[in-house]
């Protein structure tokens, strides 16, 4: 058994996952154990699917033609079986929505986001696809921020108010983004076979929780909507509820774990605890660094 | 539109989950996986429905609380009931 630690959690894998940390402590009981084979045919009767999977309360099973079968059972119990796919790709559907489903069947509350840490605390960058995260996730990491997660947040709520769990050090980055902090993408390994998505290392990772400070919601705009290529936006509150919602990180796994409504009050809950900002961005401007500059100022204003 | 009266007794339905942000009511319906945010005169007339109530009542509540003439706060709450009614947030007892 390979021994990881990630999003709070001790993992013990029969498959080998270079991208986690090793668990330091290696000997505690696992939270989470993933096995090679056994995914079961079904789960019974699904109350929410999808082309690839199928969610019940405390079940899910994917299948990935070519590639692998995955189940997750009580956010605990994980299998892995192999159907063609080399390990590379095998690992990329782990660590996409069968690590979301472990995660949404413990209860835990996980967005869509990628997440630094400053000065003053974490900032969860989120964002619909061609909004740029990839690409703002690589500047900020240049800039020196230590990176706390990528793809997915985790957020449970300490004693001093919201904090960020520490995910993996892996970074999934676009080429552009690759470019940008200077590495050859040629060198780095592709997320998935023939993908021109990059496993980049972050060079500064953090592996403590950090109190959460802001959430960012990256948003692209037409040039005309905008008085600036770059304007930042807080919500109000019932608005940045409905983002929180919108930002979670395969919602519908939520809603077939049947844990709609305990989601629901933890996105009400941190939309009063922190400011949900829109970073919109003009559709034709060249504005990495000033998307950069204002993620950092959301932080800086926040941060206290 | 509807036939709701003042003698209508209103109650939150079942699947109408309620949360709280910056002083206002927001909902969730759990089965539709719908989301909705209050103002503060709707905050108010879903706290009222904290037990189940006569249309009629709410509207004293909100005379009570609010400069609005009777017919008007009526009107407005007959309105808004019937809209959460529509969308499955409420139910008639």
């Amino acid at each position: 058994m390979h021994r990881y630690r990630a999003y709070g959690l001790a993992v013990a894998s029969e498959l080998e996952l270079p991208e986690l940390l090793p668990d330091p402590d290696g000997t505690a009981e696992p939270d989470v154990r993933i096995r090679l084979g056994g995914v079961p045919e079904t789960i019974g009767e699904p109350t929410e699917s999808t082309v690839t999977w199928d969610a019940r309360p405390g079940a899910w099973r994917h299948e990935i033609a070519g590639v692998a079968r995955y189940s997750v059972h009580d956010g605990a119990e994980v299998r892995v079986e192999p159907t063609g796919g080399d390990a590379a790709d095998v690992r990329a559907f782990l660590f996409a929505s069968t690590l979301g489903a472990v995660l949404h069947q413990r209860g835990l509350f996980v967005l869509h986001a990628s997440t630094i840490v400053g000065d003053g605390g974490a900032v969860a960058v989120a964002g619909g696809s061609g909004t740029g995260k990839s690409t703002t996730l690589a500047e900020l990491a240049g800039r020196g921020h230590a990176v706390l997660s990528d793809d997915k947040t985790v957020v449970r709520f300490g004693d001093d108010g919201p904090e960020v769990l520490s995910g993996f050090p892996a970074l999934r980055l676009w080429r552009d983004a690759v470019e940008r902090i200077g590495e050859a993408p040629s060198a780095l390994p592709a997320v998935r076979e023939g993908m021109d998505k990059f496993l980049y290392r972050a060079p500064v990772f953090r592996t403590e929780p950090a109190p959460l400070r802001a959430v960012v919601v990256l948003r692209r705009a037409h040039a005309a909507e905008l008085s600036a290529p770059v304007e930042a936006e807080r919500l109000a509150p019932h608005r940045a509820v409905r983002a929180l919602l919108r930002q979670t990180y395969r919602r519908r796994i939520v809603s077939g774990s049947g844990l709609r409504a305990e989601h629901f009050q933890w996105a009400a809950r941190l939309a009063d605890a922190v400011p949900v900002v829109f970073v919109h961005r003009a559709r034709t401007a060249q504005t990495v660094e000033a998307v950069g500059d204002a993620v950092e100022r959301v932080l800086a204003e926040a941060g206290g | 539109m509807s036939d709701l009266t003042p003698d209508t007794v209103v109650r939150r339905a079942p699947n109408a989950v309620e949360a709280e942000v910056g002083g206002l009511k927001v909902m969730l319906d759990v089965d539709a996986g719908n989301y909705y945010g209050l103002d503060a005169v709707g905050t108010d007339v879903w706290e009222m429905l904290a037990d189940p109530r006569p249309l009629a009542a709410i509207v004293d509540g909100l005379t009570a609380r609010y400069d609005v003439a009777r017919d008007e706060a009526e009107t407005a709450t007959r309105a808004f009931l019937a809209d959460l009614l529509d969308r499955g947030l409420v139910e008639t007892a």
